[in-house]
């Protein structure tokens, strides 16, 4: 067009203005007399090329434009707040007047906004961890690295002199510390006030070089300097001291009978730290930290390295200062030189470095944590965020252009007055990124909800104050706009594009079956994902209920368990006699382990065996009782006697398992090498019976075989009681006053056995947990898509609806006709679902070693519940459609 | 009341004063005439958009023109209220020179 102008204008006047004040006006005026204003510049122009030269007319008109620019923009700004006024009036109107529809595309994204922005927020909090220390970029974790038959092997404990080593070898080493990761149970005491203390660990005195955990009273450089010195946290410290200074107070630790002295306080610990304690206790108190073994491993070392340390060429250093270090001793043990031994067993050993900020995350460094995060889970949950707000936004597309015939009249109107297509491609990206506030106000509300119950399924501190965090604040505003745009960007520019003529004269009618068929594929992969998380829901409540009902081969009911029995010392027996005297207590017990608790395995050799031939038998200690108050059943023989004095000393009792893995038909007679308990080589102790199997351990793993040697008080952690049902409390008081009369007071800790066994499949359940609530999820979100396409589809068909009314078709008819899509939508969401739900459940399954089939009926219930499901979500439209009068729809040709 | 500020009472004098020709460069023309200033077409354009949203002014377009570039002009003219403004504003003005005028002589 503009070199059509120049051509006609070539003519009597070749010199045309600057060619800037078009733009700029283009930009500044899209409404009002722009075009006179570029008229009135181009006469005066005129003029003044013909009285003063080009020249100066044009410097003149570069100049009037310069100076104009911000008469311009003013002008801009009020006719762009003017008709943004407009614009969110418009909204709002829409808003009002189809309300169901509004609330069912607010609500749908505003779901999804939750689901995304709870699973957002627990990324940002699991990738954040270890962020607080100064110059945490430079801190490590040493981990031993050990490539044993092609496998690799990173586990995070290193050996006591590791530490001391590496100061003195390497200059790149600022400051080295040690932790120790061990938890035990502690009693301390206090004065009158005594806890039993899970949260004790033990560090050098260095720790608070590398780690800053502020100090709100004590010196960290030398709290934990002398041996028997302890730095508490402040919760810990209101437990024992109330609000005085814990400064230079005593606590003594029962178990290992010894006083530390508090020598520092700091606050709680973040709850974004791998390292967790409520009491740091120096290491040097413990004589194995002085020990040189480079064979043990049982502390964390950590290093902070000199701003200029390259790690990756410290690492490069570190097989060579393991043999330098490693070797004599193992010399010195095994006469053999440990080169040649590596060399020949192709063996590597050597130590690696862990970046202090990847080791929440890093499932590559065996390091047993409790709070230790999970990348990949972080990656399913993203891409299950991801994935949820791009269905909801697809959905808010589809819903939003579904409606669209109700709006083509107004952007005739709008266009027949003047706006541009880039005002209403404005307007409606203005209507969907308001719309996305009001859902993102809704999903702020749900998350304000769920957050809590969330925080509790994954088992992390998120609150809902991290939103506030300025980085996450910033980018969820990004997100938010981008969603608005995104989701507002197909029904703006298909709204826009309409030419006024037709949308004035009557409704447009959709065509396109590309973007028809888009839609279906996007239902039915929905459905498809519904069906997926159903099933999963089914087959992981079924299995749960599996689980709770399958007979264990003993009775875990009425069964109590006291923790830290040993703290009854000699008392045993007293405490035993004491209790059976009570009617209501039916068996007592003293065992090392119970079922579902820790068992480990040792090796046993049969009587007359060559010494190659050795089986790992799970093992524990337990007293005559055990059998008892487990309500065990025996396949063959007796079980312990305690009127029978070898009993105590050499007899042993296996399961059914240990005697078909050991090869033996007739176990009960047969002799195992005793080596235990202080045995002298050569003797031996007999099998006096055969358990039937029990599930000493969950029903993920086979019952493995086990064998239980005569109690010792060495051996002995638990002690377990069966009780009446009746009047459980009283029982349990009068089984606690027992307990302090002969323990002089100590805290009474005890459980229940069943409630123990059945927290095994803690992970299970909340499996089955999420499970659920993504189904409900995206079940919702899918009938909501559902909804879009019929809505859609029923807007296309008006015509074909009236036509087929007039000609005689009745209203169940027409719903049928409408439905038939949805039952085929589903039916095929099934179909591609089930071999991959098929498939991901039997996956899952495999983690159980007993486990229920998958039948076919699943699948049925499956598909017939989200075929109900669907129509229940389009019945009302679907009927409404049906019964709308043809007249009406017809009204227009 | 209509306040008028004096640029806009100037704008409203010149129009009146063109009667069937007031566009752009005539009014600019005019305006500098009257007040032996000239004022850039921006300020001039934002003064005509004010006192059309206020009212006092009307528009109607003409043809357009090779001379201006093929774009048409706007014609101004007062409405009945431009009019007005202008009555008042004049009358302000009487007043003050009336009670005023001789006194102030005397200062300056």
């Amino acid at each position: 067009m503009k070199t059509g102008n120049r051509q006609k204008n070539s003519g009597p006047i070749d010199h045309r203005p600057p060619r800037i004040a078009e733009w700029i006006l283009g930009r500044f005026r899209p409404t009002g007399d722009g075009f006179s204003l570029l008229g009135d510049l181009t006469e005066e122009f005129i003029h003044r090329v013909e009285t003063s030269g080009l020249r100066k007319a044009r410097w003149w008109y570069r100049r009037e434009i310069l100076i104009s620019i911000p008469e311009f923009t003013c002008n801009y700004f009020f006719w762009s707040a003017v008709m943004f006024k407009n614009y969110l009036k418009t909204t709002w109107r829409v808003l009002r007047r189809s309300k169901g529809f509004s609330f069912i595309n607010i609500t749908g994204l505003a779901v999804g906004l939750a689901c995304s922005l709870i699973i957002a927020l627990y990324i940002h909090h699991e990738r954040n961890f270890d962020r607080f220390h100064k110059g945490g970029d430079r801190i490590f974790r040493v981990c031993a690295h050990i490539i044993q038959d092609g496998e690799n092997f990173r586990g995070a404990w290193t050996s006591p002199p590791l530490a001391e080593a590496m100061k003195e070898d390497f200059p790149e080493v600022e400051v080295v510390t040690r932790y120790s990761p061990w938890s035990s149970t502690y009693l301390v005491r206090a004065g009158e006030k005594q806890f039993l203390e899970e949260r004790v660990r033990f560090a050098d005195a260095s720790f608070f070089d590398i780690f800053d955990f502020p100090f709100l009273a004590g010196d960290p450089k030398t709290a934990l300097q002398d041996p028997l010195t302890v730095v508490l946290t402040q919760s810990a410290s209101v437990r024992y001291f109330g609000t005085q200074s814990p400064l230079g107070k005593i606590l003594h630790f029962e178990d290992t009978n010894r006083d530390f002295k508090v020598t520092g306080l700091i606050q709680d610990l973040p709850p974004q730290s791998h390292l967790q304690f409520d009491f740091l206790a120096s290491l040097i108190t413990s004589p194995n930290a002085r020990s040189n073994r480079w064979r043990q491993h049982n502390y964390f070392t950590y290093v902070r390295l000199h701003e200029q340390a390259d790690p990756e060429a410290l690492e490069g250093k570190f097989p060579d200062f393991f043999n330098r270090h490693y070797g004599p001793q193992f010399q010195a043990e095994t006469g053999k030189s440990l080169e040649e031994f590596l060399a020949k067993e192709g063996y590597y050993s050597s130590y690696i470095l862990e970046p202090l900020q990847d080791i929440h995350l890093n499932k590559n460094v065996t390091d047993n944590l409790s709070l230790k995060g999970s990348a990949s889970d972080l990656f399913i949950f993203g891409t299950i965020a991801v994935f949820t707000l791009l269905i909801a936004c697809i959905n808010f597309m589809n819903l939003s252009t579904a409606r669209f015939t109700h709006r083509s009249k107004e952007v005739g109107i709008r266009k027949v007055l003047g706006s541009s297509r880039k005002q209403i491609i404005g307007q409606f990206l203005t209507e969907s990124v308001g719309l996305t506030l009001v859902a993102f106000a809704l999903a702020l509300a749900v998350i304000l909800i769920l957050l809590p119950s969330f925080a509790r399924l994954a088992e992390r501190q998120i609150r809902f104050s991290d939103f506030l965090e300025p980085t996450f604040l910033f980018s969820m505003t990004g997100i938010l706009f981008v969603v608005g745009i995104f989701a507002g960007s197909y029904p703006s520019f298909f709204l826009s594009s309409f030419l006024p003529t037709r949308t004035i004269k009557g409704p447009v009618s959709v065509r396109g079956k590309k973007h028809l068929f888009l839609r279906r594929g996007l239902v039915v992969l929905q459905f498809a994902i519904t069906f997926f998380v159903c099933l999963g829901t089914l087959v992981v409540s079924r299995q749960l209920r599996f689980v709770h009902n399958r007979d264990l081969g003993f009775d875990k009911d009425r069964i109590v368990i006291i923790h830290r029995a040993d703290a009854l010392r000699s008392k045993a027996s007293a405490f035993k006699q004491s209790l059976v005297r009570n009617p209501d207590i039916l068996a007592v017990s003293h065992s090392e382990s119970l079922p579902g608790r820790h068992f480990d395995p040792t090796t046993h050799r049969l009587e007359g065996s060559p010494p190659t031939e050795e089986y790992n038998l799970m093992t524990m200690y337990a007293d005559e009782d055990f059998s008892a108050v487990l309500g065990l059943e025996l396949a063959e023989g007796r079980y312990f006697d305690s009127r029978i004095p070898t009993d105590a000393t050499s007899a042993v009792v296996i399961n059914e398992a240990a005697a078909r893995a050991m090869g033996l038909s007739d176990p009960v007679g047969k002799r195992i090498y005793k080596e235990w308990g202080g045995a002298k080589p050569g003797e031996f102790t007999t099998i006096i019976g055969v358990l039937k199997d029990f599930h000493f351990t969950s029903l993920h793993e086979e019952i493995q075989p086990m064998i239980l040697r005569p109690f010792m008080e060495r051996w002995w952690n638990y002690t377990s009681v069966k009780i009446r049902s009746d009047n459980i409390p009283r029982t349990l008081g009068l089984i606690e006053s027992e307990w302090k009369t002969l323990t002089g007071g100590q805290p009474f800790d005890y459980s229940f056995l069943d409630s123990d066994f059945d927290r095994l499949y803690r992970a299970d359940e909340r499996a089955g947990r999420i499970f659920a609530i993504f189904s409900f999820l995206a079940l919702f979100v899918a009938c909501l898509g559902l909804f879009g396409l019929l809505s859609f589809t029923v807007e296309k068909r008006t015509k074909e609806i009236g036509i087929r009314k007039v000609l005689g078709a009745s209203v169940s008819q027409i719903t049928a006709l409408i439905t038939r899509e949805v039952f085929i939508l589903v039916l095929a969401a099934s179909i591609v679902a089930a071999p991959l739900a098929y498939y991901g459940m039997q996956k899952w399954l495999q983690n159980f070693a007993y486990r229920i089939p998958i039948s076919g009926l699943l699948f049925l219930v499956t598909t017939l519940f989200l075929m109900t499901a669907a129509l229940v979500s389009v019945g009302f439209r679907a009927l409404k459609a049906a019964a709308a009068n043809p007249s009406k729809s017809l009204k227009y040709e | 009341m209509i306040d008028l500020t004096p640029n806009e009472t100037v704008v409203l004098l010149a129009i009146l004063r063109l009667k069937e020709n007031a566009y752009g460069v005539a009014i600019r023309e005019e305006m500098a005439r009257i007040t032996q200033t000239t004022v850039t077409y921006g300020t001039l354009y934002s003064y005509l958009d004010q006192l059309f949203r206020k009212g006092l002014l009307a528009k109607s377009y003409g043809e357009p023109t090779s001379k201006r570039g093929g774009r048409r002009k706007i014609y101004h003219r007062l409405t009945p209220k431009g009019r007005e403004a202008l009555r008042e504003a004049y009358e302000f003005q009487k007043t003050l020179v009336d009670e005023l005028g001789d006194w102030v002589a005397e200062f300056i």
